[in-house]
């Protein structure tokens, strides 16, 4: 790895942007959450569809850095690309929790900054695994179709199967939530640091 | 099916030919979002089911509450995912040489985004209301209403593929997508006035506490919709772009009349909220749309009442609904917010929080609330079971409130009543500086 | 030329942006198969493209078909006659053949009756037929190619334009295909652009070469192979034909810019 590799990667990936779209992302879901707050009659309880979605589109704007213009050169190339995937993945997902996690305080005892960073993760894991099957392109699928179900097909009562199952909604530090979001991460990141995004030329 | 055979003998009548329409139908993405909108649909309301009000109309709304949020988005992301094919496959030179006029080219590849939508969303209805058919114990389904959100959801298919027909960029489908979902959601979410919630087809004021829209509310709604997409189908792809503008002036007369009457829109049903009641002490009485609940609410005022042990001053009669109106000395009013499923209760914890508020902190009394009250409030909260975190402004003040409630625990159930007695009347009153803590 | 001439091109000026696509441009083509030849950049694609009422022109006049294609109505009516293979061929993966060749003869605005026939005449004549219910997205690059000729000729097309069909052929199919070709140019105009020299000297009766937007050579086949003399460079007589008329044309212009030819 001669360290000039690096920032080449970095263009090639349009991460520059990738960046830009997620500070973005940072200052209108801070301004989102700080108007939802100043309205009559409601108090930290209405940032709660900031804090849930919020990290789908933080995991599809990652989802879509993946997105190479060669593909089909990358995979011809010897190069370890597993490591560069997982760094990049790594790197954009510790970027958007932190970002995220400090920005919106939130309410941390049921909606807070630890809700963003288990969304994050979590959907991350989903983008990952969407841009390992459907191409980078399309990788936000998961995460959006799945997130907007979720909001609203969650019970309002936390514990039980839901925990598993509607992970991101689950208020508080719900451990089966937490492992579920952790789990889905590691899957979908090593599916995509392993296989490389799907070609997506084809659609 | 070998062909090579064919070509040596005399050539048999040929196969049909495939229709266009069924090609653009079934070759895309087309199905497979009808089926993802229709099983995301009927997860979010089935998933639901048991926070359902026990009437057709809340049902239906839930149902489209989450055909739109849901499917709505879908719709406008598939669609403009379909616009922008043209330019991601090339086809551009090919079909302008093609003699076919561009309008019913957009047309036919506009089908599937239009048709899928309300496909997977009427398959959804379908199969939702099978499965909800025998809860509902109020009112009849609205037909006109599946109608109403499926020509919602072909209209925004229809939209998003006119976007993505206008900018066919990578990141539109998206971006389209989640414009949809903020847009739609303002009719869900209250934050703005009831005037731009009629504008959403998702708003919630469709099937709400006893009101139902007038008929033609539906009309309006559909004229809206489709009025916008019909105009930029043809503003986009008309050989004369100019007639665009008739269904874009119908939808802006009939998005102007959703706007400026708002919830002017809702009758209130008088046979819903007509009141039944039981005849226990105190007396409790429900509209009739929630009439399975009623022992189900009794059981919650049956809790806070023990509590209250007839001290002087505890409510005489609990009522479902008129929380904006004056409420007559010993009476406390509620809404079922979480919601009936079967007579049961969708939150009987939430009603239960809502009588110990209206008991300690009568409605109307907001701002009159007195600081030096605090470890009363807290004390009488805590006897009532209310369970809410202690709070205070300084340590000593909380320190106080803490052992006022373990007093008044304490107390002998004479004396407490008594206490109790004398803290409600003055709640009523709005000022309860003159009972001290105990 | 014993035919009547159905191309008809007066003084036609392209620009694409700053550069001039095609420089005043005339030609006269009637029915047979019309070698479009020329190096890159020569203005092949952007004649076809407006011969295939698809791109707009600076100035000129057109006929096509006997009638005026900046007419919508003309236009129409050229379209319903016209095939158009596109150098860059998009097509729907997720398509069938039949599915695809169907699609185009409705874009075509061919008779509803006479679809199912017109279908699969044209996938039998680029041996298409054992493929017709596949994906396209299955096929590989030259059978992709031949479902490209299969929907420009699904309308029996009085005028055919087709763009560099040959690139992605193997030798076999180039031979079946420029057998096509002869036989499509009995009854329509073929007008085909290409960097096969090959496919001029056997499938075209007539050749244009084209160099920066003007016409560097117009006549027979036969015409051109006579044009080489033996220091042009090429391993075939048309190869030394087209080179040496290059040659020719470049000289001619750098003598008299205004009179080239």
């Amino acid at each position: 790895m001669t360290p000039s590799l690096v920032p080449l990667y970095l263009r090639s990936r349009g991460l520059p942007g990738t960046a830009a779209a997620l500070a973005v992302l940072l200052a209108v879901s801070r301004w989102g959450a700080d108007r939802l707050v100043d309205r009559p009659l409601f108090d930290s309880g209405a940032q709660v569809p900031v804090v849930v979605l919020v990290p789908v589109l933080a995991a599809a704007v990652t989802g879509l850095s993946l997105h190479s213009r060669s593909g089909e050169l990358d995979r011809s190339a010897p190069l370890p690309w597993w490591r560069w995937r997982g760094a990049h993945l790594l790197a954009l997902t510790g970027l958007a929790a932190l970002w995220l996690g400090t920005a919106v305080p939130g309410d941390p005892a049921h909606f807070g900054a630890p809700t963003l960073v288990r969304g994050v993760l979590g959907f991350t894991g989903l983008a990952a695994a969407g841009a390992a099957l459907f191409g980078a392109r399309l990788s936000w699928l998961p995460p959006v179709v799945y997130g907007g179900t979720a909001y609203l097909a969650a019970p309002r009562t936390p514990g039980g199967a839901a925990a598993v199952w509607a992970w991101s909604m689950q208020p508080g530090a719900q451990p089966a939530a937490w492992a579920t979001a952790v789990l889905l991460f590691a899957a979908g990141a090593a599916l995509v640091a392993v296989r490389g995004p799907a070609a997506d030329g084809v659609r | 099916m070998s062909a090579a055979g064919t070509l040596a003998t005399a050539p048999p009548a040929p196969p049909a030919a495939p229709r266009v329409h069924r090609t653009e139908l079934l070759r895309g993405a087309g199905v497979w979002v009808g089926a993802v909108l229709a099983v995301s649909v009927i997860v979010a309301v089935l998933a639901r089911r048991y926070f359902l009000f026990d009437t057709w109309a809340t049902t239906q709304a839930t149902l489209r509450g989450a055909g739109l949020i849901l499917g709505g988005p879908l719709a406008l992301t598939a669609g403009c995912w379909q616009g922008g094919r043209e330019g991601r496959r090339g086809t551009g030179d090919l079909l302008a040489s093609a003699a076919r006029s561009p309008l019913r080219r957009a047309l036919t590849a506009a089908l599937p985004s239009m048709a899928w939508p309300v496909l997977g969303y009427l398959a959804a209805t379908a199969v939702c209301l099978g499965v909800l058919l025998p809860y509902p114990s109020y009112g009849h389904p609205a037909w006109h209403l599946p109608v109403v959100d499926a020509v919602a959801l072909g209209s925004l298919g229809a939209l998003g593929f006119a976007a993505g027909r206008a900018v066919p960029w990578r990141f539109s489908p998206p971006l389209v997508g989640v414009a949809g979902y903020v847009l739609l959601g303002v009719g869900v979410s209250g934050y703005t006035g009831p005037g731009t919630a009629w504008l959403s087809p998702a708003n919630k004021a469709w099937g709400g506490f006893g009101d139902v829209p007038v008929w033609w509310a539906g009309v309006l709604c559909v004229v809206w919709t489709a009025g916008l997409a019909a105009a930029a189908l043809l503003a986009g792809h008309a050989r004369r772009r100019a007639l665009a503008v008739l269904p874009l002036l119908a939808a802006v007369a009939a998005g102007s009349v959703l706007y400026g009457t708002g919830d002017g829109l809702l009758r209130s049903d008088s046979s819903a909220t007509a009141l039944v009641c039981d005849r226990g002490t105190p007396a409790v009485c429900v509209r009739a749309d929630h009439a399975g609940a009623l022992p189900a609410v009794r059981a919650v005022v049956t809790r806070i009442d023990s509590r209250l042990a007839g001290a002087p001053g505890a409510p005489v009669r609990y009522r479902e609904g008129g929380t904006g109106g004056v409420i007559p000395p010993g009476e406390v009013r509620f809404e079922l917010y979480g919601g009936v499923f079967r007579g049961r209760l969708g939150d009987p914890e939430m009603l239960y929080r809502d009588f110990v508020f209206a008991v300690t902190m009568p409605f109307g009394c907001e701002g009159s609330s007195n600081p030096a009250g605090y470890p009363a409030e807290y004390a009488v909260q805590e006897w009532l079971d209310l369970g809410r975190p202690l709070f205070a402004d300084t340590a000593a003040e909380e320190r106080h409130a803490e052992s006022a409630a373990r007093r008044l625990r304490a107390l002998a159930p004479a004396e407490r009543r008594a206490w109790l007695g004398r803290y409600l009347v003055a709640a009523r009153g709005c000022d309860t500086s003159g009972v001290p803590a105990p | 030329m014993t035919t009547e001439t159905t191309v008809h091109v007066d003084g036609l000026t392209v620009r694409h942006r700053r550069t001039t696509a095609l420089d005043a441009l005339d030609l006269r083509i009637g029915r047979g198969v019309h070698g479009l030849l020329g190096p890159n950049g020569a203005g092949k694609t952007s004649l076809i493209r407006v011969l295939a009422t698809v791109a707009p022109y600076r100035s000129g006049r057109l006929e096509l078909l006997g009638v005026d294609p900046a007419v919508p109505a003309g236009r129409t009516s050229v379209r319903r006659r016209l095939g158009y293979l596109p150098q860059e061929f998009g097509h729907y993966p997720g398509f069938t053949v039949r599915e695809f060749v169907a699609y185009m003869a409705w874009l075509k605005e061919v008779p509803k009756a006479a679809v199912p026939e017109a279908v699969e005449r044209a996938m039998e004549r680029v041996g298409l037929t054992g493929r017709a219910d596949a994906r396209i997205r299955t096929l590989s690059g030259g059978m992709v190619r031949r479902v490209g000729i299969a929907q420009a000729i699904v309308n029996d097309p009085e005028l055919l334009l087709l763009d560099e069909p040959t690139a992605g052929l193997d030798p076999e199919q180039r031979v079946e295909f420029r057998a096509l070709l002869r036989e499509l140019g009995t009854t329509s105009t073929v007008l085909v652009s290409t960097h096969l020299v090959e496919d001029v000297a056997t499938a075209c009766t007539e050749v244009t070469l084209l160099d920066e937007g003007r016409v560097a050579f117009c006549g027979t086949s036969g015409e051109l192979a006579a044009a080489g003399d033996d220091d042009a460079a090429g391993d075939s007589p048309t190869e030394r034909g087209y080179t040496a008329a290059l040659r020719r044309h470049r000289s001619a212009r750098a003598a008299s810019p205004e009179a080239a030819v």
